[in-house]
């Protein structure tokens, strides 16, 4: 499973230039609005088909291999965007029977069905989508998307639109339906937990530039630019929840202020991880222990990056660095209040 | 009132509808197909050929039917060719009145389906196309579906303008009793000849129809689906 992007094109002033190479089942973009995410996954579906273009799906050349590129219908793709494009005249089923692209009607209504029952749509197929909320509309789409038997699903911002169980029960579902059915996925997105939750392969794209690819946690820990830093330069930290308590995978407890249960993912802004030399007493923080192993000063701030049973980076000021004389390295304390630390339900668990 | 109706020649009502109906189903095809290549198409001369397009609306009946009584008159090159297929002349006949309808309801026709065509959001033809839809089946399946309400708005616009056409089908097919007079020229005649109660009868009638017209439009342009 390998994805090959390159894609060249320039419109009304904006270059986009992007490289992308990737062999995990997942692959994420994330960046900010403008930077050239949805281009991209316009361009691979040959929908703006201007520009060069290299798009190389599982070793089946779409587009840019010396012949013509393929038009949009051959490209074998399943897309979910984040405005519904069902079909507004058309039942559920009828939705999803479209993008069945073998059989008569009747076979088609009957692939149409297991896709349904996939994605647990099926109490709804007679219903037409204005009829449905848009978890279940963005559930059904998914069926869509994957009936055609895509060699890639293109996922645009999906979950942006829903509230957040909702949001929760379909990164799950997409999860496991690509590994069922081993379709890999392009996700866009600009929620960083999600990136970071979700992604096997990590592409930052800045204006019209990939500027850093990599393993989720490989590009949250060394982020190449402050802006990355800031977008998805977050502690990820996996383990199961238990209430307010999570255990962590590699030991060592958190004190979370929401409750969860099972498999969870925590994040938490290196900004909101405070480095003392004495532990802190009193109040309901976490105290974590660990060694100083680099400092990595980036002007107004030092990313500070600490081992130890839960690794965590730190983000503090220059006077501080002083102050405790990180430079040194050696034994710190780390806290963290309960509120900072964000769980999300782990999907990729 | 009684003796009015059963005295009143119907053969205008009979004729009318079927013209009206040839007329509406030719505005109809002619009218999508023109909305789909001025909403979608790019060409030069678009926005020339979207003004010809709605210029029977502006136009006066009686102008609009004497271009078409040169186009397809006797002397003309369509009408000759008519005459030597059919053996007789195509104006003053039924069917000079169903293209003198056709042509002054097509425009009602192709301006609300331009309208519906062109609000039918991109995002839904570029889906059933990443679906693996040919272009074919996205006009039939996607866009016009999306569209219809516009386009049968339209068409019923079409229809109660078909049924209500006087000056250019008198100009092309004239005033024949039972054979080009349509109920509008009907109601004419009706009152040249001082016979108020058959002319106010069918005038209701008209009247009625045009009604049912708008009332039909006014239901597929509320609420979509």
């Amino acid at each position: 499973m390998s994805l090959e992007v390159r894609v060249q094109r320039s419109v009304g002033g904006f270059d986009l230039d992007v490289d992308l190479r990737s062999d995990a089942l997942v692959t994420v973009l994330i960046g900010p609005s403008g930077g050239g995410k949805t281009s991209t996954l316009r361009a691979i579906a040959g929908l703006d088909p201007s520009g060069r273009q290299h798009v190389v799906v599982g070793g089946w050349v779409v587009a840019g291999g010396g012949g013509p590129d393929l038009p949009t219908r051959a490209r074998r793709l399943g897309m979910v965007t984040q405005a519904s494009t069902l079909l507004p005249h058309r039942s559920v089923l009828r939705n999803v029977a479209l993008a069945v692209r073998e059989g008569d009607r009747p076979t088609r209504d009957a692939e149409a069905r297991t896709w349904l029952e996939r994605v647990g749509a099926t109490a709804w197929a007679e219903r037409r989508p204005s009829a449905l909320s848009g978890g279940q509309q963005q559930r059904v789409a998914l069926a869509r998307a994957l009936a055609g038997g895509p060699r890639l699903l293109l996922l645009d911002e999906p979950f942006s639109a829903l509230d957040a169980p909702s949001r929760t029960a379909l990164r799950g579902l997409v999860l496991r339906l690509a590994e069922e059915t081993a379709t890999p996925v392009l996700l866009v997105t600009h929620d960083p937990t999600e990136a970071l939750t979700m992604a096997g392969h990590l592409a930052v794209i800045e204006d019209g530039r990939i500027t850093q690819q990599g393993s989720a946690s490989e590009v949250a820990a060394r982020p190449r630019s402050r802006w990355v830093a800031e977008l998805v330069g977050l502690n990820l930290l996996r383990g199961v929840a238990d209430g307010t308590l999570v255990r962590l995978d590699g030991g060592g407890e958190l004190r979370t202020a929401d409750a969860a249960h099972g498999p969870v993912a925590v994040t938490v802004h290196p900004r909101a991880v405070s480095v003392h030399r004495i532990r802190p007493g009193g109040s309901p923080r976490n105290v974590l222990t660990g060694e100083v192993a680099d400092l990595d000063a980036r002007g107004d701030h030092v990313r500070v990056r600490i081992t130890g049973p839960v690794p965590l980076v730190a983000e503090v000021t220059p006077q501080a660095v002083a102050e405790l004389d990180l430079g040194a390295g050696g034994t710190v304390h780390l806290a963290v209040k309960a509120t900072e630390l964000q769980v999300h339900p782990d999907e990729a668990a | 009132m009684t003796e009015t109706l059963a005295g009143i020649d119907w053969a205008p009502l009979w004729l009318s509808l079927r013209v009206a109906s040839l007329a509406t189903l030719i505005a109809t095809v002619l009218g999508i197909a023109g909305a789909y290549v001025l909403a979608r198409g790019r060409f030069p001369g678009r926005r020339f050929l979207e003004a010809l397009a709605s210029l029977p609306i502006v136009l006066p009946p009686t102008v609009l039917g004497y271009y078409l009584l040169v186009t397809i008159g006797r002397r003309s090159p369509v009408g000759r060719a008519w005459e030597s297929l059919t053996g007789g002349p195509l104006v003053f006949t039924p069917t000079a009145a169903v293209i003198a309808a056709a042509l002054a309801s097509t425009p009602f026709c192709l301006r609300a389906a331009r309208a519906a065509i062109t609000d039918v959001d991109r995002r839904y033809e570029e889906a059933a196309r990443v679906a693996g839809l040919s272009e074919r089946r996205i006009v039939f399946e996607v866009t016009l579906p999306i569209a219809q309400r516009g386009i049968l708005a339209g068409i019923a616009l079409a229809f109660a303008r078909a049924l209500g056409d006087f000056g250019t089908t008198i100009m092309v097919a004239g005033n024949v009793p039972g054979r080009t007079q349509t109920m509008p020229i009907a109601v004419y005649d009706r009152v040249q000849a001082f016979d108020y109660a058959t002319a106010g009868v069918l005038a209701l009638i008209l009247s009625v129809v045009a009604v049912l017209a708008l009332l039909v439009v006014a239901r597929f342009e509320r609420a979509p689906w």
